[in-house]
């Protein structure tokens, strides 16, 4: 590109330069011999009219007779040597010839440049003026030197000529190359992008229409890092998810081969075979519970729920029936406060939300202390349901985590408590398919509080 | 037997592991988590310790870097190469992937406790006494002539003494995987076992499924 570039560009220059400097030379040249001419037709009309009237002083001093033809013819042959030794000193020569005795056809007379091996001349050939015309004067200039200088003056200049062409073919390279540079660059970056090293960026130093370009080129590239990044966390995560599966089915299915296998091989004693089959009831509803979970996440995906306007009072008494048994167990205290009548919602969805709130928040309580705070409220129609504990509370780390599938505050921590890890992403995606959001954060004092904010008209 | 430390945080597969230890004859001691695992293992002595890699409080490597006198097998759900490498360049014996078969566990635990020279060598019911180190089995002290095929067997049952052991399982292990034999030939060598150590009552038959060589403790 920048070679291709710097090529057509140089020859463009050079046809323009050299075109112009021969056409500069050519008119030089001809201007040149035209003076020359004009200057030596002008030094032919003095000689002429020079010699015209010496010839006619010489003619009357003879008296004008035919007798002294031959002295006067004489006369003016010494006249003539007179003139030619006097313009030989200006490289002229000059002859004059007499028609009448040579009885030669009389040439034209004429102006002529002759250039030839033994150099350039101008020719001039005329009569003098009657009743002299038939003496003819040849006038010949010697201008071989001047042209000679002439030439001299054009290799110079053609020498000078091609030394900036050089100079210039260096300027054009390194203007080329500064233009270029940022290109160059882009493209260097590009090919970087291109074989996976998505943070490369292009420098941005000037306010050029190519540092447009850069800032244009850098934010592709940024969003084309942001967008491998999300395909990453996307794939880290899915990675994560089956890895969390694998676990959580496998920890289940030791338990439930590794009793029936006992029951199967070992002897039992009495009682056994109900307590052994309780496990593997047991467990197998843990897998069911995964199993269900895991659909209606699936389900949820893309979901628009079926809103319909929900009495709260109703929603709230629902969930108190159901955990009844287990709070009343705990000897833990469940404290209702609807304070707004209507929810828009799909009823069995938000049920399920709260009583999965619910249930953690028993969970998280210490037995005979808990106290549970199920509420509603409606600010200027944005309508908040939250569940507030004061049980262990969850790590601060872990507070943006809680939503993942199979995530568990502590790793280790296996189900003893029954969950899989699951409950709080259902939430999640029940209040993200109704157009809320849910905050989880730490309570006044200790637990936790989850808010369920609905959009407004949500 | 010997004595063992099972600890794993999942109370269904801990005791379940326990069970199956007392079926062959080990004793064990039970804890679901790691601090407690190095408290227990620098009070007492123990022949082996089944360590779990996922534990609350400090988790199975961090286990094991604080002790260091007893076989280990880890447990671990996860199969990743770089942690059986992790386990096993720390100076775990071996380890085992959940989930697992107990059969399969059993042999293990017997392996590393022959290895490390913690395996009984006197097996005795009532009148016999197998010598698991010499390969010698007498009743009332006459020395019985056993096959060596027989005497595979006879191994075979004791280590998984209470279980009961497929008629495919037993030529498995007793004859070896390539062995190409008939279950028929199982039932003979149960048979002869059964006479020559007066073990009638002790091995039993179970319904559709193999024999079992049961000791009453």
């Amino acid at each position: 590109m920048r070679l291709k570039t710097f090529i057509a560009t140089y020859l463009l220059f050079l046809a323009v330069l050299f075109s112009s400097i021969g056409i500069a030379s050519f008119y030089l040249n001809n201007s040149q011999i035209d003076m020359l001419k004009d200057k030596s037709t002008g030094q032919f009309q003095t000689i002429v009219s020079s010699l015209d009237r010496d010839v006619a002083v010489l003619w009357g001093r003879q008296g004008g007779r035919e007798l002294v033809e031959g002295g006067f013819y004489d006369a003016v042959d010494t006249l003539v040597r007179g003139y030619a030794r006097y313009y030989a000193r200006h490289n002229i020569d000059i002859s004059v010839s007499n028609i009448r005795l040579s009885g030669s056809e009389p040439p034209q007379s004429e102006i002529k440049f002759i250039g030839n091996d033994e150099g350039y001349f101008i020719f001039i050939t005329d009569f003098l003026a009657e009743p002299f015309g038939y003496f003819l004067l040849d006038y010949h200039l010697d201008i071989t030197e001047s042209i000679v200088e002439m030439r001299s003056i054009q290799n110079t200049l053609l020498f000078s000529v091609i030394a900036f062409s050089i100079i210039a073919a260096i300027g054009l390279y390194l203007v080329l190359s500064s233009i270029f540079r940022p290109l160059t660059i882009v493209a260097k970056t590009s090919r970087k992008i291109a074989s996976g090293e998505f943070g490369e960026r292009i420098p941005i130093k000037s306010n050029s229409e190519l540092a447009q370009v850069a800032i244009d080129f850098n934010k592709m590239a940024e969003h084309i890092e942001r967008q491998i990044i999300l395909l990453e966390e996307e794939a880290e995560n899915k990675q994560q998810f089956v890895d969390n599966f694998a676990h959580e089915m496998r920890t289940p299915l030791t338990s439930i081969y590794g009793y029936a296998e006992y029951m199967q091989k070992a002897i039992l004693e009495d009682g056994e075979v109900v307590e052994l089959s309780e496990r593997i009831m047991n467990r197998a509803g843990y897998l069911q519970n995964i199993a269900n979970s895991l659909l209606q996440l699936a389900m949820l995906r893309d979901y628009t729920p079926d809103k319909k306007a929900i009495q709260v009072q109703h929603l709230f008494d629902d969930i108190t029936q159901t955990v009844k048994g287990q709070i009343d167990d705990a000897g833990i205290k469940l404290i209702c406060k609807p304070d707004t009548d209507i929810l828009e919602g799909q009823e069995d969805l938000l049920k399920s939300l709260m009583l999965n709130l619910c249930l953690n928040a028993i969970k998280a309580c210490t037995p005979n202390k808990g106290v549970i705070n199920i509420e509603a409220e409606d600010e200027d129609g944005v309508v908040t349901l939250s569940v507030t504990d004061n049980g262990y509370g969850i790590p601060a780390e872990s507070l943006t985590k809680v939503i993942e599938p199979f995530y568990r505050v502590d790793k280790a921590r296996n189900s003893k408590d029954g969950g899989a890890g699951l409950g709080l992403t259902l939430c999640h995606k029940i209040a993200e398919a109704h157009g809320a959001e849910m905050i989880i954060e730490p309570a006044i004092g200790v637990g936790t509080s989850v808010k369920i904010i609905f959009g407004n008209g949500a | 037997m010997a004595h063992i430390l099972i600890v794993e945080d999942d109370q269904d597969i801990n005791n379940l592991i326990a069970k199956n230890l007392k079926l062959v004859g080990h004793t064990y001691r039970q804890t679901f988590d790691g601090m407690e695992a190095v408290k227990m293992i620098t009070e007492n002595i123990f022949d082996l310790v089944l360590l779990d890699i996922m534990l609350p409080g400090i988790d199975g490597f961090e286990v094991l870097k604080k002790t260091s006198a007893e076989p280990i097998i880890f447990i671990t759900a996860k199969d990743g190469l770089e942690h059986k490498l992790n386990g096993l360049s720390l100076g775990a014996d071996d380890y085992i992937v959940k989930p697992f078969e107990m059969l399969e566990l059993l042999a293990r635990i017997d392996v590393v406790l022959r290895r490390a020279q913690k395996n009984t060598t006197i097996f005795s019911l009532d009148n016999a006494v197998v010598n698991l180190s010499d390969r010698t089995v007498t009743v009332g002290g006459e020395l019985v002539d056993l096959s060596p095929r027989e005497y595979e067997l006879l191994e075979v049952l004791i280590k998984n003494q209470n279980i009961a052991l497929s008629r495919d399982k037993l030529l498995e292990l007793a004859w070896g995987y390539d062995y190409m034999g008939e279950t028929r030939t199982v039932d003979n060598h149960i048979q002869k076992l059964r006479s020559k150590l007066g073990w009638e009552e002790r091995i039993k038959t179970v319904y559709k499924l193999g024999y079992r060589l049961e000791v009453k403790r």
